[in-house]
C-alpha cells in the first residue's frame, strides 16, 4: 500500500495481481463484452495508481477500488452511449410475467455475464448498480444524471427483460441436456 | 423446480465476487499509461530511474542540437559582424575623425570582461569588439556558444541556468474558438503562449496533443477541463486551464402511424414522437403542395394538410440549451391516397306538389331529394330510411335514386327520420353508415 503511493512498480504489480480478477468481474457487469471490460479495467487501474494518495484509508481499499471501477465504467457508458443510441429505444413486451425464482445452480456466472452483456445498455447499468452493487434509486439517479423515476422504471423494465431472458435460457439448457440424453 | 432466489439475489450471489482473469497484455498497458502520466506530472518525489533516464536523454540531446545550431549561426554572424565593423569603423574615422574618449574606454572595459569569459581569442574577434559599439546581445550569444562548444563534453552544468536574462519562464496562454456549445462540439485552440518551445495539451478524458494549435471534437456532453502545459528551452514548464462546456444534443426521431379514415374522407396518421433530450418541437411538411406546421408534441397529420403529392415531414427537436436536431421522413403513400367516401345531408325539403320519384343526376345536389354526395359510385349500395318508431318508409339499391319525402304517394310527416346505408366500394372495402335526417315541408313556397 505505501509502496503503491510512492509509485513503486513492484508494489503496484502486487496490487494488480491480487485484485484485477475481482475488479474485472465488476467492470464486466457494465459493458457489452469482455474486451470493453478490460478497457475499463485499464483506465480504472491507471486512476487507482495515480490517485493512491487520495485514498484516506476510510473503509476498505477494495471498496475504494471497486467504486473507482464503477465510476470509470459509468463514464465509459456515457461516452459510448452516443454510438449505441438505438438500443435504448428497444421495445419490451408489456406482458406480465409470473414471478420466477431461481436456484443458485441454475446458471453459471459465465452465463449470467453473457445475459448481462446482451442487455440493452441503459438497463444493464441501472440493473447492475441496483441489484448487484446495492445502490439506491436516488443514488443511481445522481450518478447517471437521470430522474429517480426513470431509474425505477428502467429498472423494472430491465428486470422484466432479464426474467424473460432467463426463462428462455433455462428452457434452452433443458432442451440441450434432454437432447444429449 | 422451484428455486429459492429472486432475480436480485441470483445476480448478487453469483456475480458480486465473480473473478475473471484479464488478458496478459493488460498489465503492461496499465503501467505504461501510469508511467506516462507520472512523467507528465513531474513530481520530484515520484522520480525514478525511468523518468531520470528520460530527462537525461532529452536534456543531453537538446543541448547537443542547440549548441550545434548556435555554432552554425555563430559562424555566419561572425562574418557579418566583421564586415559591419569594418564599415562602421571606417565611416567613423572619416566622419568624426576621432571617437570620443569616454565611448572608447567604456567599450574597452566591456570587452575586457567578455574576454575573461572566453577561452580563445581570434584576431578578428578582438578587432570587431575594439572597433565598434556592437549590440551587447550579439556578443553575449557568441561568447556563450563558444563556451558551450568548447565544454561540450562537460555536459549540462556549463550551461548557466537562470543566468541568462533572455530565458524567461514559459507563459502558457490559449484562446478556444468557443467556450460552450452543442455536442458534437468542434473547438480549435489558438496558442498564444510565450517563451515556449514545446506544448502538451490535456483534454480531460478526450486525449492529449502536442500540436501547437490543436483542433478537438468533443462528442460527449459535459464540462471539460482543457490544460495547456508550455515548456521553454530549459525544460521549465507552466500550465494553464480553461473550461469548455458541451451541452447534450437532442435526438429528433419520430414515426408516422398507419393512416386511418377520419371525418369527411380525410385520412389521418398519428405521429409518434420518439425524440429525446428535447423540450420544443417544430413539425413542418416539405416538398409538397401545402405548408403545414405544428409545434405540438404529437400532432395529427391529416391528408388535407399534406396534399396529393405527399412529400416529406420534418421534425426539429430543440433542447433546453437551444441545441437542435433535425430529422426528415417521407410521408407514406397511404396517407395521401384518396379513399372513396359517401356523405349524407342532415335535412331536406321535399317537393310540395307531389312525389317526383327521387331520381337525380351525378354531380347534382338536390334540396328536395334526400341523397348522398360521394367521390365515386360504390359497387354495392343499399339505403333504408325508418321513422322514429321503426317503420320502413324508403328503400333503394340505386345510389342515383334518393327519397323524395313521400311514402305510398302520401306526404311523410315533418320530423326526424333514421337512415342506414351499407355497401361495398370497388376496392373491396365495405361501408356501413347511419344517421338521422330532418324532413321539413317548405310552407313558405
Amino acid at each position: 500500500m505505501a509502496g503503491c503511493i510512492k509509485g513503486r512498480q513492484s508494489a503496484q504489480k502486487k496490487l494488480y495481481d491480487k485484485y484485477s480478477r475481482l475488479l474485472l468481474g465488476v467492470c464486466n457487469r457494465y459493458t457489452r463484452d469482455i474486451e470493453e471490460a478490460e478497457d475499463v479495467l485499464q483506465e480504472g487501474f491507471v486512476k487507482i495508481f495515480m490517485n493512491m494518495k487520495e485514498f484516506k484509508g476510510e473503509g476498505s481499499l477494495l471498496a475504494w477500488m471497486r467504486r473507482i471501477m464503477i465510476n470509470t465504467a459509468i463514464t465509459h457508458y456515457h461516452r459510448m452511449r452516443k454510438h449505441w443510441y438505438h438500443d435504448d429505444l428497444q421495445e419490451i413486451s408489456e406482458t406480465r410475467l409470473e414471478d420466477h425464482s431461481w436456484d443458485e445452480s441454475d446458471f453459471s456466472s459465465e452465463e449470467l455475464f453473457g445475459v448481462i452483456h446482451q442487455m440493452p445498455d441503459g438497463y444493464r447499468v441501472v440493473f447492475s448498480l441496483y441489484a448487484v452493487e446495492g445502490y439506491k434509486h436516488r443514488e443511481i439517479a445522481d450518478i447517471l444524471g437521470i430522474d429517480e423515476n426513470t431509474s425505477k422504471s428502467q429498472y423494472s423494465r430491465a428486470r422484466r427483460w432479464l426474467q424473460q431472458r432467463l426463462v428462455t435460457l433455462k428452457q434452452e439448457k433443458q432442451q440441450r441436456s434432454e437432447g444429449k440424453a | 423446480m422451484k428455486g429459492k432466489l429472486n432475480i436480485e439475489q441470483l445476480f448478487s450471489t453469483k456475480l458480486t465476487d465473480a473473478e475473471i482473469a484479464a488478458s496478459s497484455r493488460t498489465w503492461s498497458k496499465i503501467i505504461r499509461r501510469v508511467r506516462w502520466q507520472q512523467f507528465l506530472q513531474f513530481k520530484p518525489w515520484q522520480l525514478n530511474i525511468y523518468t531520470l533516464g528520460g530527462i537525461l536523454i532529452i536534456g543531453v540531446g537538446s543541448i547537443f542540437i542547440l549548441s550545434h545550431k548556435k555554432y552554425q549561426t555563430d559562424v555566419s554572424q561572425n562574418e557579418n559582424i566583421i564586415n559591419k565593423a569594418e564599415q562602421e569603423s571606417s565611416a567613423a574615422l572619416v566622419q568624426t575623425g576621432e571617437p570620443s574618449l569616454s565611448d572608447m574606454s567604456s567599450t574597452n572595459q566591456e570587452v575586457r570582461v567578455e574576454m575573461e569569459n572566453e577561452r580563445s581569442q581570434t584576431p578578428s574577434d578582438l578587432e570587431d569588439k575594439t572597433s565598434s559599439s556592437l549590440p551587447k546581445r550579439e556578443v553575449k550569444i557568441k561568447s556563450l556558444s563558444d563556451a558551450s562548444e568548447l565544454d561540450q563534453n562537460e555536459s549540462t552544468e556549463s550551461l548557466p541556468s537562470g543566468s541568462d536574462p533572455d530565458l524567461h519562464p514559459p507563459f502558457p496562454r490559449f484562446i478556444p474558438s468557443v467556450s460552450s456549445g452543442c455536442a458534437p462540439l468542434e473547438v480549435s485552440f489558438v496558442n498564444r503562449s510565450e517563451y515556449a518551445v514545446a506544448y502538451q495539451w490535456l483534454f480531460d478524458e478526450s486525449g492529449v496533443s502536442t500540436e501547437r494549435d490543436p483542433v478537438l471534437t468533443l462528442n460527449e456532453p459535459g464540462k471539460y477541463t482543457i490544460t495547456l502545459i508550455a515548456v521553454n528551452e530549459e525544460g521549465e514548464s507552466k500550465r494553464t486551464q480553461q473550461f469548455i462546456e458541451v451541452y447534450p444534443a437532442p435526438k429528433a426521431n419520430f414515426e408516422i402511424g398507419k393512416a386511418v379514415d377520419g371525418l369527411e374522407g380525410i385520412r389521418e396518421s398519428a405521429l409518434l414522437n420518439l425524440s429525446s433530450d428535447a423540450l420544443a418541437f417544430h413539425w413542418s411538411t416539405k416538398g409538397g403542395a401545402t405548408n403545414w406546421t405544428s409545434a405540438e408534441y404529437e400532432p395529427l397529420l391529416r391528408s388535407n394538410s399534406v396534399g396529393e403529392e405527399g412529400g416529406y415531414l420534418q421534425l426539429v427537436a430543440m433542447s433546453e440549451k437551444g441545441c437542435t436536431d433535425t430529422i426528415v421522413r417521407e410521408i407514406p403513400k397511404d396517407l395521401v391516397e384518396v379513399s372513396p367516401y359517401l356523405q349524407f345531408p342532415t335535412a331536406f325539403s321535399p317537393n310540395e306538389t307531389g312525389p317526383i320519384g327521387g331520381h337525380y343526376s351525378p354531380n347534382e345536389k338536390r334540396i328536395d331529394i334526400f341523397h348522398p354526395v360521394f367521390t365515386e359510385a360504390p359497387l354495392e349500395y343499399h339505403l333504408k330510411i325508418y321513422t322514429r318508431r321503426g317503420e320502413l318508409v324508403f328503400e333503394s339499391d340505386n345510389i342515383y335514386i334518393g327519397w323524395d319525402g313521400y311514402y305510398l304517394q302520401e306526404r311523410s310527416a315533418s320530423g326526424v327520420y333514421v337512415w342506414m346505408a351499407e355497401g361495398r366500394w370497388s376496392g373491396g372495402r365495405t361501408f356501413s353508415l347511419r344517421g338521422d335526417i330532418t324532413l321539413l315541408w317548405n310552407n313558405y313556397h
